[in-house]
């Protein structure tokens, strides 16, 4: 039991940051109907600004991760200006085509100009160990826990309770009536892009605490993961991207636990094709009928 | 430039024209790889060129003429690689294992059509992002299975290959991928794709056989990329799972939509542009890698249907379906039609002129 | 002889009964049409029979034999073709391609046939295309057989979609709305044709319709839909006087188009 227990406070750990990044999938899907391949490479990017912040500049936690939020917001806001918004109306292919090279183009930008050999983040919180029962919990799982939950209650109340959220739901809800209400579609699209680019570098910033290696790679399978936790939450669903990243951390933490480490991307894969099959639209999500 | 356009289309309507051009090709293969024409290096690449050639007109089937949106096409290389070096290399003895060569690309390559069947399937219910994700996850899940396969080699790998491929067994292969697919595009079936991707439930509403169509296009598309696989693995002597990882589909996906969409002509253009720019852009070291992905955006930006962007080079059709016009006005002579003759007068401003 | 009968047919969308016990008879040979004010639930009952959605209670008999179940090219096959509300040709390919396309159930060459491109196959394919090309004659359209299917005006759009259509050699012909965005004189000729359909090709019809001129100018038999059920069925005139259904259509102008 203290070993269940204890399994759980890692998948808490891991489901908040997939949470995160998946958060930025489906707020974007929410509003453009565009998978960004890119998103995970915006996380991979949040989480060198934040080892610039704290390695070069020396800056403590807090600065950080506000500064590296800023920052990847702003980067989220160009990629959107220049590489999706003159693709608005092309059709729907060319838009996630153009994000699999804004992907790739930022991976190898930074290989490039930062190099391929690891960076340590030199540590933030100062790390020490409570025991809560049987469970144990380091500090750092306390501030990844608190730091996600804290973002996504004001994205929840954002959301669903100021009217620019509303406008944001509006916009997914159907594009072609938002300006009869005086919204500008192209400013929501850009605050969506900014929301969810920040919510990436929080998690880039979480991710590197807790696991201090970042290379420019890493954006790769924590992106896909991420994206995974989205589907199966119900891509465009807000809650259902909560749902789907605490699903797969829990599933994968599991996995950890029973089998062979490796093991791990295969069944966070393979749980994703048995839910396309069985429930496409993912746990939250709703079905579209077919119209004819 | 029209000159040039005619003169090929002169050329190739005559029915010797595509013989002699590709006993030209097998024949200047052969020659380069027996003497030594180009040095090692030359060759490789070239072999690269047509590797890749079949790679970007595979999934341009399910992606450019289909328009189905597939984005995991190195899974099935993968499957493709792994099988016949197996074969190769644990089952053919060393002496003949040159001769049996084509058997271990043929069997690789069923293999990966199998597999193939795990995305037919799930593409009968769902489309565009959906299917992406399912490709997607495919990839992943292969890269995964064979990680976690030490018989194979797990992530360290697989070593052993002889180098068995060779120029002549790359033309001789691409010259057979494209053959097959446009025998494919131009026939019923391939009337069947273009209808899937212009509209999918008007066709099923007009008699096609979508989940048919659909498993053909699968099947046929990922075991070409498994040839490829099998080719590939037999130039490199050495495959990891991180070969056939997400950033080689990408690759794919960039020759594809680089050279042009639902063109055959496009994917040689797009797989031969792609692969030479980036060994010449190798001055700029890790940059070069960089670049091709901006290109492809500009390319979106500019030219979302790439280079040739569903047109074909006549050479590419066959003879049959490039004289549709002449042969139409032969057969339209004298026919009876609606609106009953005398009453065109009546019609209105849409009727028959 | 009805060819075509619902019998008791019902669709369910969440809350929503679109089709509510729908009980009705298309006899074959004749001009029957399907009216009933916006969203009465006409177009579903034109998918619940070319099995695009499949009926949550009832029978759809096409010449005896029960189609609930079947995949829609099988219905096809069994000889019902129909043309859609909003015109769904294959824009980007020719009008020739959009009706060779609908040969394709009939087509009967194997793999070895296309891979080698031999006699039998080349022979078939040539019939395909002298039929598909005919039927481009005959609706008037073969000027634009090498033309995108989605650069020909709106009204031979219409048109190209009948044709295709009927290259599928149905005995049923569904067309639902065909007459919709076109002018008078359009509207005129569109009824011609599809006189001229009938009589040539013996084809029965079924048609949704919300022009009253052409209903009353075309037709024999009519049904009525209101709500997803039937409130009237008979000939044109019995059913223009039938109360329920000038009640049905009063609201949008009592028999008006």
């Amino acid at each position: 039991m203290p070993f269940v227990a204890q399994q759980m406070v890692n998948a808490l750990q891991l489901g908040s940051i997939y949470a995160l990044i998946a958060l930025g999938y489906t707020l974007v899907y929410g509003v453009l109907r565009l998978i960004n391949f890119a998103h995970g490479d915006i996380f991979m990017v949040g989480a060198f600004f934040s080892f610039f912040a704290a390695a070069v500049l020396g800056l403590p936690f807090l600065p950080t991760l506000l500064a590296s939020m800023a920052a990847t917001a702003l980067l989220g806001v160009m990629i959107e200006r220049l590489a999706y918004r003159p693709l608005r109306h092309a059709p729907r292919v060319s838009a996630v085509i153009t994000a699999l090279g804004v992907g790739l183009f930022l991976e190898h930008f930074t290989l490039a100009s930062v190099g391929a050999q690891p960076r340590l983040m030199p540590p933030l919180i100062a790390s020490a160990v409570y025991q809560a029962g049987p469970v144990r919990v380091t500090t750092v799982q306390l501030v990844i826990f608190l730091v996600a939950l804290l973002l996504m209650l004001i994205l929840d109340r954002f959301v669903n309770r100021t009217l620019t959220g509303m406008a944001m739901r509006a916009v997914s809800w159907d594009k072609s009536v938002v300006p009869l209400m005086g919204i500008s579609v192209d400013r929501i699209i850009a605050l969506t892009f900014a929301i969810g680019s920040g919510l990436a570098a929080a998690g880039g910033l979480l991710y590197a605490t807790a696991y201090p290696v970042i290379e420019p790679y890493m954006g790769v399978l924590v992106g896909w993961k991420a994206f995974v936790a989205a589907v199966v939450g119900g891509i465009g669903v807000i809650r259902g991207a909560m749902l789907g990243a605490f699903v797969l951390g829990g599933a994968e933490v599991l996995v950890a636990a029973f089998l062979p480490s490796t093991y791990r991307d295969f069944i966070a894969f393979g749980l994703l094709l048995l839910l396309l099959i069985f429930r496409p639209q993912g746990i939250l999500g709703r079905r579209e009928v077919q119209k004819v | 430039m029209s000159r040039a356009a005619d003169l090929t289309t002169a050329f190739f309507a005559r029915p010797a024209s595509w013989p002699l051009v590709l006993t030209g090709l097998l024949l200047a293969a052969w020659l380069i790889h027996r003497y030594g024409w180009l040095n090692p290096y030359q060759q490789q690449i070239l072999m690269y060129v047509g590797i890749h050639i079949i790679l970007t007109a595979s999934l341009n089937l399910v992606n450019g003429y289909m328009g189905e949106f597939a984005v995991g096409h190195a899974a099935f290389m993968a499957v493709g690689a792994y099988v016949s070096s197996l074969i190769t290399v644990r089952l053919f003895p060393f002496q003949a294992a040159p001769l049996l060569f084509p058997l271990a690309l043929l069997v690789g390559s069923l293999a990966a059509g199998i597999v193939g069947l795990l995305v037919a399937f799930p593409s009968f219910r769902t489309r565009g992002d959906y299917l992406a994700i399912v490709t997607l996850a495919l990839n992943m899940i292969v890269k995964s299975a064979i990680e976690n396969l030490e018989v194979i080699g797990g992530p360290r790998g697989f070593l052993g290959m002889q180098r068995l491929t060779t120029l002549p067994w790359v033309v001789f292969w691409v010259i057979s991928s494209l053959w097959l697919l446009r025998n494919f595009i131009y026939a019923n079936l391939g009337r069947g794709v273009l209808a899937i991707r212009e509209d999918e439930v008007a066709a099923e509403l007009l008699g096609v056989d979508t989940r048919r169509v659909k498993l053909h296009a699968f099947i046929l598309s990922a075991s070409l990329a498994g040839l490829a696989g099998g080719l590939f693995a037999h130039v490199v002597q050495f495959i990891t799972p991180r070969s056939f990882d997400i950033v080689r589909s990408t690759e794919i996906l960039v020759m594809v939509y680089l050279g042009g969409i639902g063109s055959l002509a496009g994917s040689v253009i797009g797989a031969t542009v792609y692969t030479v720019a980036l060994e010449w852009l190798r001055f700029l070291g890790q940059w070069r890698m960089a670049i091709a992905p901006l290109l492809l955006v500009f390319l979106m930006i500019l030219r979302p249907t790439g280079i040739m962007g569903l047109r074909e080079f006549v050479a590419f059709i066959p003879r049959e379906e490039r004289n549709l016009r002449a042969r139409l006005e032969a057969l339209g002579r004298g026919r009876q039609g609606w609106p009953p003759a005398g009453e065109a007068g009546r019609v209105g401003p849409h009727g028959p002129a | 002889m009805a060819l075509l009968e619902l019998q008791g047919v019902s669709r369910r969308f969440g809350g929503l009964q679109a089709v509510a016990d729908l009980t009705l008879q298309v006899p074959e040979g004749e001009l029957t049409a399907l009216i009933g004010p916006n969203g009465a639930g006409k177009t579903t009952v034109f998918n619940l029979i070319t099995g695009v959605y499949r009926p949550t209670g009832g029978r759809i008999l096409f010449d005896g034999q029960d189609l609930v179940g079947l995949p829609p090219a099988a219905i096809v096959q069994r000889g019902i073709a129909r043309t859609f509300q909003s015109i769904r040709l294959f824009k980007g390919l020719t009008a020739l391609e959009n009706v060779r396309i609908a040969h394709f159930a009939r087509v009967t060459y194997g793999p070895g046939a296309w891979l080698s491109r031999g006699r039998p196959f080349r022979e078939e394919e040539e019939a395909i295309l002298a039929a598909s090309y005919q039927w481009l004659e005959r609706f008037g359209l073969a000027r634009y057989a090498l033309e995108p299917a989605g650069s020909l005006p709106y009204g031979d759009q219409r048109r190209l979609e009948i044709a295709r259509a009927m290259a599928t050699r149905p005995r049923l012909l569904l067309l639902d709305e065909p007459a919709a965005g076109m002018n008078p004189a359009e509207v005129e000729a569109l009824m011609e044709l599809i006189r001229w359909l009938q009589a040539s090709f013996q084809v029965t019809i079924f048609l949704i319709e919300h022009q009253m001129r052409m209903v009353m100018g075309l037709c024999q038999v009519v049904h009525v839909l209101d709500f997803g059920r039937l409130i009237a069925s008979g000939t044109p005139d019995e059913v223009r006087r039938h109360p329920r259904v000038l009640e049905a259509y009063l609201g949008q102008g009592a028999g008006g188009s």
